[in-house]
């Protein structure tokens, strides 16, 4: 969708119904939004303070899209059945009701449409001038948005500001938030600050990070060494110690099995591994050990998987894997069946 | 076990057995499908499920599906558990699009959804590195199987189908793409085909074999498989 910094308040001139029923509803609203605009009208019905003859109207969800031509295409769901407008056009007209200027907090259809219509370089600059307290779904729009090489540097210390600061967070959608930092910023990091990511697991913060953070900071760092096998031995030791330290927290049948601790842990050994740590081999064995033979078969399993992916990067990497796990799981494992 | 059309009000079920509804265009054409959340009893028409909707939906989320029909691997407690690992793994990776509108999840459904391949990485960067994995809904069901070593269907030999084909299997999601300028290709539609999708329906041909078939042998679709009457 096209960039617009422009007010969204719009008119309609043409109104297609998607469902027979819905028709008198789509007269009705045909009729305000050419007297007040679209944009008063969406915040009228998400307030439930449009009303038909028998019922007050409201939307559910909605999307806004600009066409070629510079008019708008708008699809709602309300209470009253889908209503899809086609057509229409930009006007002046702006609201004075302080009831319809956008609550920040609220995940609302404005937010939505201005998420979707900003460029790269304006999701970059609100970011910049959010500082330390930009919203949740600004965050989650970064990690949909494809930046260009120049513009990861000015997004990698904002992004890492953000982890650190809200990783404490209690508020589910903070978390999400940190989550999808997570992911954006170790997929867009240079390979040889890995390390600094110890500084999310370590121990004596004030409070652990929650399990489901902990498996993408594991995940990710399995995956961009997937990519770019370790040419030296233990790059990063401190961050495999991290690991390593969940691993045997974790290991234990009692907790294993337990919210998701077995997919921590597996991503803990995987990681451990891929950053060909020296503590790799006791990683393994751990597995190895495990009364879940499950547990070792799938670390197994995704260990080839590795393997393959090495072997046209990095033969060595490929071969160090390969000796490591048939000394340890060629007695404990049948191999996978050819898939 | 055999696959199973659903007669009865109310089904018993183990956890991820797979569970699917009927295309709204066609009866008989298997048009999503998912797995079932939890054990036991449940009403048919509101089974508790994981799916790759989008986005994908895991244990934290709470999904209901009419079953028309079922498919089950008889899967043992060790299968099961690799299963859940691997959406526990995934499913967080989806979560910001949660907090999205309906409409909105299929505006930006290409960064977390796949027609073909059925499941491939979302590339962030040019070197290869990626935040996501994207799935099909059978993708999700095929790639939580195989983790378990179940390999239900041989995606190398799949039947090449028309968009018409595809037009009945995802017809929601086409309606609503065709109004948020989402392309064909976005989805792995390259071309004017026809492609080698993998439809829901060769899922439920697939485990509708006997448990050790359904283990050594991944099933080899025909056309006609994409319905299970």
């Amino acid at each position: 969708m096209p960039p617009s910094g422009e007010t969204r308040t719009r008119s309609t001139n043409a109104i297609t119904t998607a469902n027979a029923t819905t028709r008198e509803s789509q007269a009705f609203l045909s009729a305000f939004m050419k007297e007040q605009g679209l944009e008063a009208t969406y915040k009228l019905l998400k307030q439930g303070r449009l009303s038909t003859d028998d019922e007050m109207m409201t939307v559910i969800d909605g999307v806004v899209q600009r066409s070629p031509t510079g008019r708008y295409n708008a699809a709602l769901q309300t209470n009253q059945g889908p209503v899809v407008l086609q057509g229409a056009e930009r006007t002046d007209r702006r609201s004075t009701d302080p009831q319809m200027i956008s609550s920040r907090s609220s995940r609302s259809i404005d937010s939505t449409v201005d998420s979707i219509e900003l460029t790269v370089d304006q999701i970059l600059c609100q970011l910049t001038d959010a500082s330390a307290n930009p919203p949740a779904s600004l965050i989650c729009m970064v990690e949909l948005t494809r930046f260009d090489p120049s513009q990861n540097q000015t997004l990698l210390p904002l992004l890492w500001q953000y982890i650190l600061d809200h990783r404490d967070s209690n508020n589910c959608g903070e978390l999400v938030a940190v989550a999808s930092a997570i992911r954006k910023y170790i997929a867009i990091m240079p390979m040889d600050r890995m390390g600094e990511l110890a500084v999310l697991l370590e121990t004596g913060h004030r409070s652990q990070l929650p399990i489901d953070l902990e498996i993408e900071v594991a995940k990710m760092i399995y995956r961009n060494f997937e990519v770019y096998p370790p040419t030296a031995v233990d790059p990063h030791p401190e961050l495999a110690q991290r690991f390593w330290e969940r691993v045997q927290a974790y290991i234990n049948p009692l907790v294993l099995l337990k919210d998701k601790h077995s997919a921590i842990t597996s991503l803990a050994i995987e990681a451990i591994v891929a950053m060909r740590s020296p503590l790799a081999e006791q990683a393994l064995q751990t597995a190895a050990k495990c009364p879940y033979r499950w547990f070792a078969e799938l670390v197994n399993d995704d260990l080839e998987e590795l393997q393959r992916k090495w072997s046209s990067k990095n033969p060595s990497a490929e071969n160090w894997l390969r000796e490591l796990q048939n000394n340890i799981f060629a007695d404990v494992l049948s191999s996978k069946p050819g898939v | 076990m055999p696959s199973f059309r659903v007669d009865a009000p109310t089904l018993s079920l183990n956890i991820y057995d797979v569970i699917a509804k009927d295309s709204a265009a066609q009866v008989g054409f298997i048009g999503h499908t998912g797995l079932a959340k939890s054990t036991g009893a449940h009403p048919s028409a509101r089974i508790p499920f994981l799916d790759m909707a989008p986005p994908l939906h895991g244990h934290d989320t709470s999904q209901h599906l009419q079953a028309h029909v079922v498919g089950s691997a008889e899967l043992t407690d060790d299968e099961v558990q690799k299963i859940k690992t691997f959406i526990d793994r995934h499913a967080g990776e989806h979560s910001v699009f949660q907090q999205f509108s309906r409409l909105q999840i299929f505006q930006t459904a290409p960064q977390m959804y796949c027609i073909i391949p059925h499941a491939t990485p979302l590339f962030e960067e040019d070197d290869g590195r990626y935040p996501r994995m994207r799935f099909s809904c059978a993708g999700f069901v095929l790639e939580a199987y195989r983790k378990a070593r179940i390999n239900l269907v041989n995606t190398n030999t799949l039947p090449k189908v028309e968009y018409a084909v595809i037009e009945i299997a995802y017809s929601s999601q086409i309606g609503l793409m065709n109004h948020t300028g989402i392309s064909r290709e976005d989805l792995g539609l390259e071309g004017d085909g026809p492609w080698p999708v993998l439809l829901c329906g060769y899922l439920f041909h697939a485990l509708n074999r006997d448990a050790s078939a359904i283990r050594h042998k991944p099933y080899i679709p025909s056309i006609e498989d994409r319905r299970f009457l």
